[in-house]
């Protein structure tokens, strides 16, 4: 009977052994003064990582978190924006249709991204009639004046300018105006957890929520953000006398160095301390235990620089993808700097259960070898078939 | 304590077996459950067994994926010589007709020789499933062949569009008849059955084009030539 408590303490150990490894990794690959960012090698170094079992985050995943919210869709950026109608107006009088509408599409997604952005209303009009004229050149009228009425919803009080607009299309444009401020109008109500977040409708800022704002029927583009948040972006299509109410929940922003500053602190041997400490805010950030980055010094030859959140870091230089992969998944990460910890007792370190239960799996799987194997029969080499039925 | 160790070797003897005859070890796709890889025409592969290098292979369909359960290699990829005893990673991807990712998988086999049939789980790639256009282009090309095109372009009555350049798509955009791809969500109003599409293939001499009526498929939209 005294098996059974042994076999439990047994398969404990030899679990917390197999699951000792496996952590929660990012992976960030930055440029280096004359290298882009490596991002092959980085993926690659991701799908390693997770196939040693970790959790890894991936580098564009990564990269997208820690801009998020970092770009401000401001006046400059509604003034490129314009900038890029006015090449696809360009394109349409060259009769180039295909070019107008893949700038047309560039504007569209920039504007849905940063929900019309905080740059005011004039983009956004200038954006509906660009749409305008390229489905009038494709012989659309319903949709024309579709998106006719869609500018002057956007914009009631956008004066378009004489020198890009012809006489037709701003006398439409007014007409479209008189109409949509005679119906009755709508009103979108936004609650934001945290709260006093500035509500920017159609460019314009409206209010500090929680509040109520009145539009003219039909479709606009909200924006709402708080410092240190990643902004909260919605289209909504209003009916006439009707009230929307929205609640959007903002996520904390990442908010410390930038990539490009860590990049630079990387490329210089002496400030690698300086990069490790830049980067456990990020490891925070993410919730990861250990942050990976990768950078190419010269053309196959990687640097590498692994922290963990303890501010522990560990730079290699000319170290391969897989031996960089191979470091973690043995489990052999960095260890914490900052010694001053109280000493635990020799028989509450972890790591020597998880010795015990490596040389008990050892004997264990030596055992299953003697006890099954086959000299004659089992084969070395077998066929993979993937796919099909 | 000599029993721990001994239970221990008694417990995993008993507990594992091998089969030594078994050689082949199938890998079956187990599609996604949303249609995301509707308009799919092919799978690229890359294997890695053990510390190699990883082995890569396009599989193409001879005509897009058009129902959910037929996401699937039409040919199976086969390697010989594998070892047995090495892990095995497998990625997979698959790409429409403009050459969209659409679909991805991976599948990591600890060891071959005890795997048997192991499935591989596809998912798509995009936060929710496009929508997806098919079209016959023989009947907007009429006589000229495929290889004629340099890009296709679908223009809806709202004046959104999408165009998909024929040689950087590749033999994807080559695939077999109905031709299907996913197109970006036009704005505020996609793309539904009984809509009238244009659409216009620019050949390396000329061009040609045609009125389309869409059809609804259920999973994808088919533009028929009015």
């Amino acid at each position: 009977m005294r098996v059974l408590p042994g076999v439990s303490i047994g398969l404990a150990l030899l679990a917390a052994a197999s699951s000792a490894s496996a952590e929660r990794i990012a992976v960030i690959a930055l440029p280096s003064q004359n290298q882009q960012p490596p991002s092959v090698e980085a993926d690659r170094l991701c799908s390693l990582l997770i196939s040693h079992r970790h959790q890894a985050l991936c580098s564009a995943d990564v990269a997208t978190r820690l801009r998020a919210g970092s770009e401000r869709p401001d006046a400059a950026w509604a003034a490129s924006l314009r900038q890029t109608v006015g090449q696809a107006r360009g394109a349409l009088t060259r009769l180039d249709r295909h070019g107008a509408s893949a700038l047309t599409r560039q504007v569209e997604a920039a504007l849905r991204l940063h929900g019309g952005g905080i740059g005011g209303p004039e983009v956004l009009v200038e954006w509906a009639l660009l749409e305008r004229s390229l489905a009038s050149s494709a012989g659309t009228a319903p949709a024309a004046s579709r998106w006719l009425r869609v500018a002057a919803a956007l914009g009631p009080s956008v004066t378009l300018d004489p020198l890009n607009h012809p006489d037709d299309e701003r006398n439409a444009f007014a007409q479209s105006v008189t109409e949509v401020s005679a119906a009755p109008s709508a009103a979108l109500a936004v609650v934001s957890s945290p709260a006093s977040a500035d509500l920017w409708i159609d460019g314009v800022r409206r209010c500090a929520t929680p509040c109520e704002a009145k539009v003219p029927a039909g479709h606009h583009f909200a924006h709402v953000a708080s410092p240190g948040h990643v902004p909260v972006t919605f289209e909504v299509d209003l009916k006439p006398g009707t009230r929307q109410r929205r609640e959007v929940g903002l996520s904390s922003a990442y908010t410390g160095a930038s990539i490009d500053a860590i990049a630079a602190m990387l490329a210089n041997p002496s400030r690698s301390h300086e990069a490790g400490a830049a980067i456990v805010p990020i490891a925070r950030f993410l919730d990861v235990a250990r942050v990976v980055v990768v950078q190419q010094d010269k053309p196959g030859s990687l640097r590498t620089l692994l922290v963990s959140t303890s501010g522990a870091s560990q730079r290699r230089d000319g170290a391969s993808v897989e031996e960089v992969a191979q470091n973690l998944g043995s489990g052999s990460g960095p260890e914490p700097i900052d010694s001053g910890n109280e000493r635990t007792a020799w028989y509450r370190s972890p790591y020597l259960w998880i010795g015990v239960g490596v040389v008990l799996a050892g004997a264990a799987a030596t055992g299953v070898w003697l006890g099954t194997r086959d000299d004659g029969s089992a084969p070395g080499t077998g066929t993979l078939v993937i796919g099909g039925r | 304590m000599r029993a721990l160790p001994t239970a221990l070797l008694l417990l995993l003897l008993t507990s594992c077996s091998s089969d030594p005859e078994s050689t082949e070890v199938r890998v079956k796709l187990s599609p996604p459950d949303d249609t995301s890889c509707i308009g799919v025409s092919g799978f690229e592969l890359e294997v890695t067994v053990g510390n190699g290098q990883p082995t890569k292979s396009t599989s193409m369909r001879s005509r897009p994926v058009l129902a959910r359960d037929d996401c699937d290699l039409q040919t199976p990829v086969s390697l010989q010589d594998v070892d047995l005893d090495a892990p095995v990673l497998i990625v997979l991807r698959g790409f429409d007709g403009a050459r969209r990712q659409r679909v991805q998988g991976m599948l990591q086999i600890a060891r071959l020789r005890d795997a048997g049939t192991q499935s591989l789980t596809v998912k798509g790639v995009d936060s929710s499933p496009l929508q997806v256009v098919a079209i016959d282009r023989s009947t907007v090309l009429k006589s000229e062949p495929i290889s004629s095109v340099t890009s296709l372009e679908l223009s809806g009555q709202s004046g959104a569009s999408f165009a998909v350049d024929a040689k950087s798509a590749g033999a994807w955009f080559a695939v077999g008849e109905p031709w299907a791809a996913a197109i970006s969500p036009p704005f505020a109003t996609p793309l539904a059955a009984g809509d009238d599409i244009t659409v216009r293939a620019t050949l390396t001499k000329g061009a040609s084009s045609a009125h389309c009526v869409l059809q609804n498929k259920g999973d994808y939209l088919l533009a028929v030539v009015q």
